[in-house]
């Protein structure tokens, strides 16, 4: 096995097929390097003016009721390993904007990062697309005749009439394809890193070599996985010409195809509607309404005084209930959104490409994941904010403590650097692990089924003809 | 002669099991592209009609011209099933709102969310572009170089027929036995659409039909020539079939990929924030003149703003508030358009380096054949930006047009642009002056009294609702979307260079074929 495995590291190692895929996958990490230098430098000067303009809006602050009646704008980060893998960053919310106020609504995201969604169709070239597209492509390349070539040129049926089990035969050959082709994976994401380093965008240090390393490990399954796929049509064919158009047409189907039609089946299974918002503003107006015929509105602070702004209060606890309520349309919508995201997921991990893809995000903690934990270190965030008012309003014995009505609550003057500071902190291991689960298992299954494939077709594979 | 030839490759070619089968199932996936592409359509169109009607409920239900915001539908186009480019596919709109004009229509319903966002999608075209492309490499790669390793190249070229007729046969053969399976899907995916009855070609959708099926055969044609050529000038296949392959990845793939990824950092794009800042200030400014304005008009009492005020409408109100409200309304409405205009042109700013980055894509497409017969394949169905920038410019037209309609009516700075009280109607409070700050009190007997009048007469109103008079509300004028002519202008530069590299690469494979050499 060993010596068959060498020989085929050297036979590659000269064969022009092998140097030209190197060139092209060379070629596609250095397009990766360029862009994210460029990419990287504007996020970063583009995070800092908006993280300034927060820290501004805060610094203006001067007494605690301001605090309450504005809205704040929490930022979701860059994990940094977007080069690898872009988790959603360029598509999915990053902005959370929160607010204290009594009847005013709590909650609404989007993006305040610059979004192209005129070129929206498009994905950035990072590591994983170009491992789920080029790298895979290149598998196919290289090994559609990797059985039937040496049948047709009649050297299958010589080798294997030495002492050499035909597993053996083949788990040499395939392994050092595999080694071939991570090699060049490696050699161009090192390129790629060099350029990122030099331009001085990224750091490497250990965090960010062991989500290189993770990535390479999620990489040579999937690898492993069109490799084995590619050997097992070669030997069942027996014919390189028609190993060849059955591997590019699953290829085609499995990267291209698959991939986008899960957006209709999403779209098609689960019906998301956006009036949510629409309701939730609707719900607060309708309460407010009824509440002024029945009497209860906001007045003047020298005539609330009189009964302890008795109204004012029963405003306050009948918008909590108006809150609440929103929240839970709120949460409903975020769960159905997420329920049609995950349909169309469902669809992708049919593809090997998307089961690795996913496997590789959940690791690096990025993804769908990463935007519903900011989701909810934003509204931890908000309820820090409230118990933060509520204890500094509670210390000024001249307050009306009317929480939270900005009007209604102390006047003095405060320091508003005291306020707490969000900063999104990254996904935890076990929640990494969690969203991974299923597209790590499922890329897992699919190697082994490929495997079984190659080593079946192999084994019963008739070599008799040949020229 | 050369029908015996053309005869011949067309049946080792459609005959071969791995061909035929290749073929069979591309055709399949077109038609299932189709397929799931007209059910999308329909469940859009669904959409795009609840809302329309929705819009036409409010519109029928406004009794003041506050109320009013005309929107401009668009429908969705029935040629984005087979070729999607920007569109969401669920029609559009345009809003002729106070404060707002937008740089291109808006989806109807923002029905996927920032997760869908995400995911790519696919249509008639990508089949096309990837698929059967590669299947117009598979038969052209080894037509001439296979046969010479085969040696059957010398036995055919022993006969008395020309080497050029010889090479048109293989030309001609190989191009139909490609065609052939793409009128099929073609034919077959445009039943399917027609079987939806939600699909309704228009005469000028069939034309720009049949130019999408000559721009796909073009296509087809150009990938399988330049194989062809490439095959003439290789002496082996596998040599052939590397350099094809690669092209097709790079070209395909690659460009699809790279070339967005870098538009993006080609173009200065000024940050989002930067114009939400500027409107910012914008509003601030806004709200200054007002309040100057309100310094030197002084606004009447609270108490004379009691009564209704929701939807837009203002009900019960005291004749005095109402004449406030009318004057500040004609000062303040020019200003707010004025504010609008600036608004806009700001936006514009922002967000045409970004446009500019998109159609760098469109205009970079020319450096691979499949991105150029998709990007062709949009201009016909009219969905590429640019077609978006060309219809949201008529639709600010037809904004414009509304305002001055508006002004032109007088409604700007008359009551009746907030309230459809009758103008002898009885207010919440008729004399505010007299009352002490007590019975004001929310909770006191007289203003729950008077609540209890405001109730009854809402209920009154609600059964005769008088609506406004919009038979003369202005249309747009001319052409909202491009004509014909108007998309085959965009589309000349794509054009030319399909057809010249479609001639060179004829061209290539003829003249090198005359001297290639056959000998094994």
């Amino acid at each position: 096995m060993l010596t068959v495995f060498l020989h085929e590291i050297q036979a590659q190692m000269k064969s022009m097929r092998f140097q030209v895929s190197l060139l092209v996958l060379l070629s596609f990490f250095v397009a990766n390097g360029v862009i994210y230098s460029l990419k990287i430098d504007r996020d970063v000067a583009e995070t800092s003016r908006i993280d300034s303009e927060l820290a501004d809006q805060i610094g203006e602050l001067a007494v605690l009721g301001d605090a309450v009646g504005t809205w704040y704008r929490l930022t979701a980060r860059s994990t940094g390993t977007e080069f690898i893998t872009e988790g959603g960053f360029n598509w999915f919310a990053d902005a959370y904007w929160v607010n204290l106020q009594s009847g005013n609504k709590a909650t609404e995201y989007g993006r305040s990062r610059t979004t192209n969604h005129w070129i929206r169709r498009f994905e950035i070239v990072d590591w994983t697309l170009i491992v789920r597209i080029v790298l895979s492509f290149l598998c196919v390349v290289m090994a559609y005749d990797m059985i039937s070539g040496s049948h047709e040129q009649g050297v299958l049926r010589l080798t294997m009439a030495n002492p050499l089990s035909r597993g053996a035969y083949l788990a040499g050959r395939f392994l050092a394809q595999l080694v071939m082709l991570m090699i060049a994976a490696v050699l161009g994401a090192a390129v790629s890193l060099l350029i990122l380093v030099i331009t001085d965008v990224i750091r490497l240090d250990a965090s960010m070599a062991r989500a290189i390393v993770l990535f390479f490990i999620g990489s040579s399954f999937y690898v492993a996985a069109f490799l084995l796929l590619s050997a097992g049509v070669s030997a069942w064919t027996r014919n390189s010409a028609t190993s060849l158009v059955v591997l590019m047409l699953t290829w085609a189907v499995l990267t291209v195809v698959v991939p986008q039609t899960a957006y209709l089946y999403g779209m098609q299974t689960v019906d998301f509607d956006f009036d949510w918002n629409d309701e939730q503003w609707a719900l607060r107006n309708e309460t407010e309404n009824a509440l002024q015929q029945d009497g209860i509105s906001l007045r003047e602070l020298d005539r609330g005084i009189v009964d302890n702004f008795a109204l004012e209060r029963r405003f306050v606890r009948e918008m909590a209930d108006v809150e609440d309520q929103q929240q839970r349309i709120g949460a409903a919508a975020l769960a159905r959104e997420l329920q049609q995201y995950e349909a169309a997921r469902a669809i992708n991990l049919v593809s090997p490409g998307y089961a690795f893809q996913y496997s590789v995000e959940a690791l690096l903690g990025t993804g769908v994941a990463r935007r519903q934990d900011f989701f909810r270190q934003a509204m931890q965030h908000r309820e820090a904010m409230r118990q933060f008012v509520r204890g500094r309003d509670a210390q000024d014995p001249e307050s009306p403590h009317v929480t939270f009505l900005g009007d209604y609550m102390s006047k003095k003057a405060f320091d508003s650097a005291l306020m707490p500071h969000f900063r999104q902190t990254p996904l935890s291991m076990s929640d990494s692990v969690a969203a991974g689960l299923v597209p790590i298992v499922i890329l897992i299954l699919e190697v082994a089924l490929a495997f079984f494939f190659a080593f079946t077709a192999f084994l019963r594979m008739e070599l008799a003809g040949g020229s | 002669m050369l029908a015996t030839l053309i005869r011949k490759e067309l049946l080792s070619n459609l005959l071969t099991m791995r061909l035929a089968v290749a073929l069979a199932f591309t055709v399949l996936l077109t038609v299932l592209t189709a397929f799931i592409g007209s059910l999308e359509y329909s469940h859009n169109w669904d959409r795009f009609e609840s809302e329309r009607q929705k819009y036409e409920q409010k519109i029928s239900e406004a009794t003041v011209w506050n109320q009013l915001e005309p929107i401009l539908y668009i429908p969705p186009q029935p040629l984005s099933i087979l070729s999607r480019g920007l569109s969401d596919g669920a029609g559009s709109q345009f809003q002729a709102g106070m404060h707002w004009m937008w740089v291109t229509p808006d989806a109807v319903t923002a029905a996927d969310t920032d997760l869908m966002h995400s995911l790519v999608r696919i249509d008639f075209t990508t089949i096309v572009a990837i698929l059967l492309s590669f299947l117009a490499i598979v038969l052209g790669y080894d037509a001439i170089c296979g046969e010479r390793e085969r040696g059957t190249l010398q036995l055919l070229l022993a006969n008395s027929v020309p080497r050029s007729t010889v090479v048109l046969g293989k030309l001609i053969g190989g191009l139909l036995s490609i065609w052939i399976p793409l009128a099929l899907a073609f034919v077959v995916a445009l039943l399917i659409l027609l079987a939806n009855p939600d699909v309704a070609f228009s005469s000028d959708d069939w034309l720009r039909l049949g130019l999408l099926f000559v721009i796909s055969c073009l296509f087809i044609g150009q990938v399988f020539t330049l194989s062809l050529a490439v095959s003439a000038f290789t002496r082996d296949s596998a040599t052939s079939l590397i350099i094809c392959l690669f092209f097709w990845l790079i070209a395909g793939v690659g460009v699809l990929n790279v070339a967005p990824s870098l538009a993006r950092y080609g173009v200065d794009e000024p940050p989002w924030f930067e114009f939400m800042q500027q409107n910012n200030d914008l509003w601030t400014q806004y709200n200054e003149i007002i309040d100057k304005w309100v310094e030197q008009n002084p606004r009447p009492d609270d108490v004379f703003f009691k009564g209704l005020q929701a939807e837009g409408r203002m009900r019960y109100h005291h004749p005095r508030a109402y004449e406030w409200q009318a004057r500040r309304n004609g000062f303040a409405l020019e200003k707010r358009l004025e504010a609008s205009s600036k608004r806009y042109k700001m936006l514009e700013a922002n967000q045409m380096p970004l446009a500019r980055e998109a159609l760098l894509v469109d205009e970079w497409s020319v450096l691979s054949p499949m991105v150029t017969y998709q990007v062709l394949s949009y201009r016909l169905a009219r969905t590429t930006l640019s077609d978006n920038l060309y219809l949201a410019k008529n639709a600010r037209r037809w904004r414009n047009d509304y305002y001055e309609w508006l002004r032109g009516k007088g409604v700007l700075g008359d009551r009746s642009f907030f309230t459809d009280d009758p103008l002898h109607q009885e207010p919440l409070i008729p004399d505010p002056e007299s009352l002490s700050p007590e019975e004001l009190a929310p909770d006191s007997d007289y203003m729950r009294e008077r609540m209890a009048w405001m109730k009854q007469q809402e209920e009154r109103r609600k059964t005769s609702p008088v609506g406004l008079d919009l038979t003369d509300l202005p249309k747009v004028s001319g052409n909202l979307q491009r004509d014909l002519r108007a998309s085959m202008a965009e589309m000349v530069p794509g054009l030319v260079v399909l057809l010249l590299s479609f001639g060179v690469c004829v061209l290539l494979v003829m003249t090198r074929f005359l001297t290639y050499d056959p000998g094994r």
